[in-house]
């Protein structure tokens, strides 16, 4: 034994609670954190500190997001921490969480709330595959998923914050959702391991056949899979599809081929549950999308591109064409050093508020969609902040991440931005832009290149034309896919699916509203009244139900000074018109009523009366 | 705090004093350990005389001379000891830190305490793979009934997971009646648990170890750890260079330590290892600083050194104890 100049460091072990290796494949980051605060109890900053890797900022210390999210470093659980001061094994983390799926599958293939089995949870596990929108049960147990706390009854959260001391629930409660048993050493099990694996390589042969994975900082995701012929991507789709997955088929669809189930692919993709029609069988996806829309009132500017397709046949097919083409085309650009898209939006509205608002705009929520499909991609990273930041020559970034979404407050626009333009949405207007899209859309030659050849297109930028534009991509009635700059002063949408109620029902629907209306009147007419008699006083006069009759219409009697009593007009029935008095007059504000020959002297009579009125109501 | 030759670098362990020499003492403690631990023994006490070298020997060598006895990882938590609790808060709050636990600081009752320690040191047992949990307590010669009782629920709650806590304390000669006294004031089951057996942490108490541990300054330390040289060759490579070695100087130095014994002292020999590092420690710096080998490692040489630590005084001082 020889003398020693460093102590043997007791810390060697680790200075937490755990033991290695029990984090089992497909568990969720969630419960393994979970785990590590059942077992050590740490006060929540002391957690965020370490797990978080955030030692900064206190007003991030009150909840972290259960997801490991590459953009949101210190405000989400970092798996490195795992790795690095537990000694897991990295591999164990590979599906722990939603950025750990393919990009489609992030974006709207999983629900809101975290879906809990409880009798996985009873055994110390969860996944973040029970997330999957498909699944109402688990796959092993057969059991409901749950997505509120048993105890509370209040919905999963999907962020981690301290109710009270030693549990960080994602619920309101202090739930702990297992025991200390099981959070020490969870109990293997092949049987579940083996399912969800499974599901797993489904999952990721999906993503290959519908989704392109986009270079990432994750080791994992560094395959990029070309696209494939969309026809026979659904044929393998369908046949490689488990017998977990609990399709439910849109009572409105129509597929003439016995197989076809494009719902799937429909969730994957379809953001406002919109549906194109496509006319004929689409054949070459690899190039191009097509949609199919009635452009008879559009004023086209320019056609940058057109693709060929043919023999086409009547599916129902959502957005992925369109966004095939778009992703297609923002990939190519992003692996050009040339990104175009930027996700733009107001900054005092919450993202929940704006996905309200896009979603009750068919058409804005396509563009949305698009936006949305794009920031799932590579917007996601801190490299696209980075890049962005040298993209507008700044040194400082002015922007920053709050709830997912990218925020900047930013006057002049000059990059390029995707989207619509329209009066009734001002919270998008100057945001999205897509001239400077259209203007760099590459050419058929330049996206054949690509696609065949894996370059980039090499074009000088430029100065670009900002007007303000709309912009929208449809099936030409020669069968080529057309993207269109659009010009006008009152913007005019056309319904990609004719959902808008026909003009039969619109009239329909405004005569019920005016006899309704009528109604109304007829009734405030024969309400009783007051006169001014001869004798120079007020008197009550009853039963008028004979004067409801005919068209009533209603004006305002202005008094002066900004005021005014609304009145209606009505002609009397024959049988009544005496003494050259046609037309009643009565005002619906005060209990005066009169008679005249025309209208004229009727607002004159009435005006008198209410002025006479007035002073006797001011008297008394 | 005198200016160092060129050829010494300030973080030398010599100069910073943050190494330790193997003794022979160091060797025995760790076979006791492992003795008590093969006889399951869930609580003994270590004692002997301060600056005698124990704390070290905890330190720096017996997690891995266990290691090594017992294969594999070994569960070895120390806990310094500082002052005496009032409240159980406070003395869990105190291991808890001791034991390095990364979440120990802040507001926690003791019962928390309670649960966190033990899952602590399940966990560390666990990935030991073992079921014995070896707890060190030094300074324990203050440990008051309460506290062992405290540390009695420890022992409890794991040994109701099937995991065995380990105590052993390391203290001073006070603790030698402490069996004694938990025996006579109604706690005789503390006793049978943290004291069952004793064991005196011996000094240097010959000339052969006194040249064992000199040759531990003159071959078997390295510095930097890897591909470094002896600390005597780092502080006179000449001397070194001719086959000089402080070794060679253990029967000098022995009779110099032997001198200054008390006059009245009786019993077995034995000295602390503080004091001999001290006068190596001064030999070495007076070599770097160009003195002559045989003016600093005669017989008044060393007398005057340990002189100027004052070993006689503390010898007199813990002769009760030796």
């Amino acid at each position: 034994m020889t003398a020693r100049a460093n102590p043997l460091r007791l810390g060697q072990l680790p200075a937490y609670a755990w033991r290695p290796g029990y984090v089992h494949k497909y568990a969720s980051l969630w419960v393994t954190a979970l785990r590590f605060f059942i077992l050590n109890r740490p006060d929540f900053p002391s957690f965020v500190a370490d797990v978080c890797k955030n030692r900064h900022s206190f007003e991030l210390q009150k909840y972290i997001y259960i997801d490991a999210l590459p953009g949101l470093v210190g405000k989400c659980i970092n798996v490195d921490f795992f790795v690095e001061s537990l000694r897991e094994n990295r591999d164990s983390f590979r599906w722990a969480n939603l950025s750990d799926f393919p990009l489609g599958f992030q974006l709207n293939m999983f629900s809101e709330r975290p879906a809990i089995c409880l009798t996985c949870m009873s055994h110390g596990f969860h996944s973040a595959i029970y997330s999957l929108k498909w699944f109402d049960k688990c796959p092993l147990h057969e059991e409901r998923l749950i997505y509120v706390c048993p105890i509370c009854g209040k919905s999963l959260k999907s962020a981690m914050r301290v109710k009270q001391k030693f549990a960080a629930s994602i619920c309101n409660c202090n739930n702990q959702w297992m025991s200390m048993e099981m959070a020490r050493c969870p109990p293997e099990k092949p049987d579940r391991d083996n399912l969800l694996s499974d599901i797993v390589k489904w999952i990721e042969d999906a993503a290959s056949k519908c989704w392109i994975y986009i270079p990432y900082s994750r080791e994992y995701d560094n395959s990029v899979v070309g696209y494939r012929h969309l026809s026979l991507g659904l044929s393998e789709f369908n046949e490689s599809m488990p017998a977990w997955v609990d399709m439910k088929v849109p009572p409105d669809a129509q597929f003439t081929a016995p197989r076809y189930r494009p719902f799937l692919i429909g969730s994957i993709l379809d953001f406002s549950s919109v549906v194109i029609k496509v006319r004929d069988r689409v054949k070459r996806v690899f190039d191009s999308g097509f949609v199919f829309e009635n452009i008879s009132r559009l004023k086209i500017k320019r056609c940058s591109v057109e693709v060929d397709f043919e023999d086409l046949t009547g599916y129902k097919i959502s957005f992925f064409f369109i966004f095939k083409s778009m992703l297609r085309y923002a990939i190519k650009h992003l692996l050009g050093k040339r990104v175009h898209l930027i996700h733009w939006v107001e900054c005092n509205q919450s993202a929940r508020l704006l996905k309200s608002k896009v979603q009750s705009n068919e058409y804005v929520a396509i563009a949305w969609a698009i936006l949305h499909w794009m920031r799932a991609s590579i917007w996601r990273t801190i490299a696209a902040d980075r890049w962005f930041q040298g993209f507008l020559g700044e040194e400082e970034s002015k922007y920053y991440t709050l709830g997912g979404y990218y925020r900047r407050i930013y006057g002049a626009q000059r990059v390029i931005l995707a989207g619509a333009k329209e009066k009734s949405e001002l919270w998008i207007e100057n945001r999205v832009n897509a001239a400077s899209l259209l203007d760099l859309f590459p050419t058929q030659e330049d996206l054949q290149r690509c696609c065949t050849d894996q370059g980039f297109i090499e074009e000088s930028r430029g100065t670009l034309p900002r007007a303000p534009l709309e912009w929208w991509a449809w099936c030409g009635a020669d069968h080529r896919l057309r993207l269109a700059v659009m010009q006008r002063r009152s913007v005019f949408w056309h319904r990609v699916a004719s959902r808008a109620p026909s003009k039969t029902v619109r009239t329909a629907e405004a005569e019920k509203k005016h006899v309704s209306r009528q109604l109304d009147l007829h009734k405030q007419i024969v309400a009783p009244v007051i006169e001014f008699g001869s004798d120079a006083s007020w008197q009550y006069r009853g039963d008028l139900s004979d004067l409801a009759h005919g068209t009533v219409s209603c004006s305002r009697l202005v008094m002066g000074n900004g005021n005014y009593y609304r009145f209606c007009v009505a002609e009397l029935p024959r049988n009544l018109a005496a003494q050259g008095e046609r037309w009643v007059l009565r005002c619906l504000d005060l209990p005066l009523l009169v008679f005249s020959s025309t209208t004229r002297e009727g607002v004159i009579r009435l005006k008198q009366a209410a002025r006479l009125y007035q002073k006797s109501c001011s008297r008394s | 705090m005198r200016r160092l030759p060129d050829h010494i670098s300030s973080e030398h362990p010599i100069v910073t004093g943050r190494y330790a020499i193997f003794t022979p003492a160091v060797a025995a403690l760790a076979d006791t350990l492992g003795d008590w631990l093969d006889k399951k023994i869930t609580g003994a006490y270590i004692y002997g005389p301060s600056r005698w070298g124990k704390t070290r020997a905890v330190q720096w060598y017996l997690k891995s001379l266990l290691e090594e006895r017992l294969g594999g990882d070994q569960p070895l938590h120390i806990w310094i000891r500082p002052l005496t609790f009032n409240t159980p808060g406070e003395f869990y709050k105190s291991l808890h830190v001791g034991v390095t636990h990364q979440f120990s600081k802040g507001r926690i009752s003791p019962n928390d305490r309670l649960i966190m320690l033990r899952e602590f040191f399940l966990a560390s047992a666990d990935n030991c793979r073992t079921t014995t949990v070896i707890l060190i307590i030094d300074e324990a010669q203050g440990m008051t009934t309460k506290e062992w009782i405290w540390l009695l629920s420890l022992q409890n709650l794991m040994d109701q997971q099937g995991y065995v806590l380990s105590v052993f304390s390391i203290a001073s000669h006070q603790m030698a009646y402490e069996f004694d006294f938990l025996t006579r004031t109604g706690n005789p089951h503390v006793g049978a648990r943290f004291l069952v057996d004793q064991w005196r942490f011996p000094g240097v108490e010959s000339e052969d170890e006194l040249a064992f541990i000199l040759d531990g300054y003159d071959e078997q330390s390295r510095w930097p750890a890897s591909g470094g040289v002896s600390y005597l060759e780092h502080f006179a490579p000449a001397d070194f260079g001719h086959q000089k070695r402080l070794a060679g100087a253990a029967p000098s130095m022995w009779r110099a330590l032997v001198a200054l014994l008390p006059s009245d002292h009786e019993g077995r020999i034995s000295f602390p290892m503080k004091h001999i590092a001290l006068a190596v420690e001064d030999v070495l710096f007076q070599l770097a600083f160009g003195a002559a080998w045989e003016d600093v490692t005669s017989v008044e040489a060393w007398v005057d050194t340990l002189t100027t630590h004052r070993l006689a005084d503390h010898m007199r001082a813990v002769a009760l104890d030796i």
